[in-house]
């Protein structure tokens, strides 16, 4: 999931899963981002590190129409100010609605 | 206020695998910035005739994953240093076959990854980029 | 530490503009991780929608004034992901694109994907500081 590396902890593609589990946990793309990204503070918290280290987050979307519902869930994550971002649509797999994959300070 | 960083292309050591200059395309293979390398997006290429494969997507998941190990070695870095890798597909149906090749090259401790499907070009399978420690 | 690099002009400043939970660029390790430039007036924060050439000129030229105003420049480009709309615009996207990147450009790789609010174009990048 994550690799510290040089400066760097590189985080990968996460999709909305039950964190002990595994399972997946398809939703809308809302629900999907508020489960990656608790499940991303978990895994940074782990590793020594916090969301206020992230440097850059990428997150591909099944469709841009959904990037507002996106956005309203993202922002509540991320504590000021929040880091770089990129966002585009693409096809994604499995019927997944959203991965968000994040570069952070170790 | 810290030192700034060089930058420095990187080129792979079989020309063939050069898409840069053999297209005349404005990047490089890859470049060594600090502690890490970045690659260009690689696409399957035979490394002895330099052509476009357009086999299965395991053969060509096989070659781009074979030469970019070969483009790492050629910095002085290898594959086990990559630290995140992208793959994008052109069909989103070749995710299984494309991770049973995946995880031959990266069996133990594998770097970062995220894989999804866009549009790619010249009806390439795959294109595959990533992210190493230099050596 | 990551350091924040602010819009150097308000129209950078996706956030006011569009409510985008993004700062424009992070330092942090010796890099520059930029937000993915997107063709608006850098003064206004306006849509420039136009032909990818026109949009990739404006996009270009922001990320000229934000590198600058961290103390980066394009010269310094590391990495970029230039996503198209569609991949039968690659040779115009090279066209605009050498001409910013003519000594020693970054790695690049070239994602076709949906972007937002219909723009052809958009520039991912890192530079080194």
């Amino acid at each position: 999931m994550a690799v510290r590396g040089g400066a760097f902890i590189f985080v990968s593609g996460l999709t909305a899963i039950d964190p002990q589990t595994g399972e997946r946990r398809p939703g809308t793309t809302a629900s999907e981002t508020r489960q990656i990204l608790a499940n991303l503070r978990q895994l940074l918290e782990a590793a020594g590190s916090s969301l206020d280290r992230v440097v850059k987050v990428n997150v591909l979307l099944h469709s841009m129409l959904e990037a507002p519902n996106m956005n309203e869930v993202y922002a509540r994550f991320f504590p000021e100010p929040p880091p770089a971002r990129t966002v585009c649509g693409a096809r994604l797999p499995d019927g997944i609605k959203v991965i968000i994959e994040c570069t952070v300070l170790a | 206020m810290t030192e700034k960083l060089e930058r420095v292309a990187i080129t792979p050591r079989n020309p063939l695998l050069n898409a840069s200059r053999a297209g005349n395309l404005p990047h490089v293979p890859g470049i060594r910035v600090g502690d890490y390398i970045f690659l260009s997006g690689m696409v399957p290429v035979d490394p002895q005739t330099g052509e476009r494969s357009h086999g299965p997507i395991a053969e060509q998941v096989r070659l781009t994953l074979s030469n970019m190990a070969h483009m790492l070695e050629s910095a002085g870095s290898s594959l086990d240093r990559a630290v995140r890798v992208h793959v994008v597909l052109a069909d989103i149906s070749d995710m299984a076959e494309m991770d049973r090749v995946y995880r031959e090259f990266f069996p133990v401790d594998p770097p970062a990854r995220t894989a999804w499907s866009m549009q790619l070009r010249f009806g390439n399978g795959c294109e595959i980029e990533c992210v190493a420690l230099a050596g | 530490m990551r350091e924040i690099i602010p819009a150097p002009l308000p129209g950078l400043d996706l956030r006011q503009h569009y409510g985008h939970h993004q700062s424009p660029a992070i330092r942090a390790g010796g890099l520059i991780f930029c937000s993915g430039m997107l063709p608006i007036d850098p003064r206004t924060g306006e849509r420039c929608h136009g032909t990818l050439t026109s949009e990739a000129h404006v996009i270009f030229g922001n990320l000229k004034l934000l590198l600058e105003s961290a103390g980066s420049s394009l010269d310094r480009l590391v990495q970029v992901h230039a996503l198209i709309y569609d991949s039968i615009e690659y040779d115009v996207l090279n066209r605009v694109y050498r001409q910013y990147v003519a000594s020693g450009p970054p790695a690049r790789t070239v994602w076709t994907a949906q972007i937002e609010a219909g723009f052809k174009v958009e520039l991912d990048v890192i530079a080194a500081a």
